[in-house]
């Protein structure tokens, strides 16, 4: 059987830097997988993606998340990204956060684009699942993770990597 | 990617613009050939809306875990929730018992043997969007342990309101048995939407 789910790139960021971005992605794989490990420090961070730097109302989620004493369920339409970490910091700490995010069939031209992804915060508060839209056929190129507030820290690593399916 | 382009480094062209500081590795900086424990078995892409069964037969028996990886929609035109439950059936038979976790945008809810996994139809929302999942069956092929999967599948459907979920779901299959097949069915009447895709991976120990 063909060997598959092949690293494609690693960031590793030297500086504190506001985003990160993969671009050039080849179109050979089926789904995409990113992982993310990273740190900040500002309250109400909130990680988003977006797709080929579409940055218009194309994109949708909806989300179930945990903080230890309650669970509960949101919805985003007509936003701008999809959120993939979203994490009140009321202790100012800094935040340890876990990203794996799954993109099926972003090579393909025919449907809207699905991701599901996991985001965990170990030290803070917090795991969240969600499932994102955008409204677009496109082929996926390129993967933006943005914060919308303060910076991802220095050692923040991200690896996307590719999953090809059996021909 | 082909053996080729592996021997010559992967993805030479891949660009990185916002990468300030830092470091960045490609494959080609690890080695020129990557060899992974996680494989490609086999892959059904619907090209024909007449089928509501996708089938993954004569599933090796040497891997130590299965991975499922759909992107799928249901035909079903009714309107409602406009979603289709897809169940799971594991050597022909369904599974003793499944337990899911649901959010849907407002509230979050859990069942017991209820469909598997929710999938949108087109009884409503958007023409072109298709819900995905992930399903993970572990340890399939060990003849004494009882079989277990889970699960993590969603939609969204841009709406305020139903259709769309986040689903967290586990399942239990009462036989040590080892899995040699895998049905995928729509239980609600839809058939599978034309380009979805159920794609089976085997992962080694």
């Amino acid at each position: 059987m063909p060997s598959t789910y092949e690293p494609i790139q690693t960031q590793t960021l030297g500086s504190a830097a506001s985003s990160i971005t993969f671009s050039s992605i080849p179109d050979t794989y089926t789904d995409l997988v990113v992982v993310v490990q990273g740190t900040y420090s500002t309250s109400d961070a909130i990680i988003s993606l977006r797709y080929n730097n579409d940055t218009g109302t194309n994109y949708s989620q909806t989300s179930m998340y945990g903080n230890g004493s309650s669970a509960l369920s949101y919805r985003s339409i007509d936003a701008s990204s999809i959120q993939v970490g979203w994490y009140p910091n009321p202790g100012g700490a800094a935040v340890v956060s876990n990203m794996v995010i799954n993109v099926f069939n972003y090579s393909n031209s025919t449907t809207y684009k699905t991701s599901i992804s996991r985001g965990d915060t170990t030290n803070v508060q917090g795991v969240a699942v969600r499932v994102g839209l955008w409204r677009n056929t496109a082929v996926i190129n390129r993967i933006d993770l943005v914060m919308s507030a303060g910076n991802l820290q220095t050692g923040t690593t991200a690896t996307i990597y590719g999953i090809l399916k059996a021909a | 990617m082909s053996l080729p382009s592996r021997l010559l480094g992967a993805n030479p062209s891949i660009q990185v613009s916002t990468l300030l500081s830092g470091s960045l590795s490609t494959p080609s900086a690890k080695g020129a050939f990557f060899e992974t424990h996680y494989e490609s078995i086999s892959t059904t892409t619907v090209s024909t809306e007449a089928v509501d069964t996708v089938t993954f037969s004569n599933i090796p028996t040497f891997y130590t875990h299965l991975q499922v990886r759909i992107l799928a929609r249901s035909t079903r035109p009714y309107g409602g929730n406009a979603v289709d439950g897809l169940n799971i059936l594991a050597n022909g038979t369904a599974f003793t018992k499944s337990h899911h976790m649901l959010g849907d945008g407002g509230s979050i809810s859990a069942g017991i043997d209820y469909p598997i996994i929710f999938f949108p139809d087109d009884g409503a929302g958007i023409a072109g969007n298709y819900g995905g999942a992930i399903i993970d069956i572990l340890d399939y092929s060990n003849l004494n342990k009882n079989k277990t999967f889970r699960g993590l599948a969603g939609f969204d459907n841009n709406t305020s309101s139903a259709p769309g979920s986040i689903t967290l779901n586990s399942g239990f299959f009462g036989t040590t048995s080892a899995i040699t097949s895998l049905t995928f069915t729509f239980q609600y009447g839809g058939i599978i939407k034309q380009h979805s895709q159920f794609a089976l991976y085997g992962i080694r120990g």
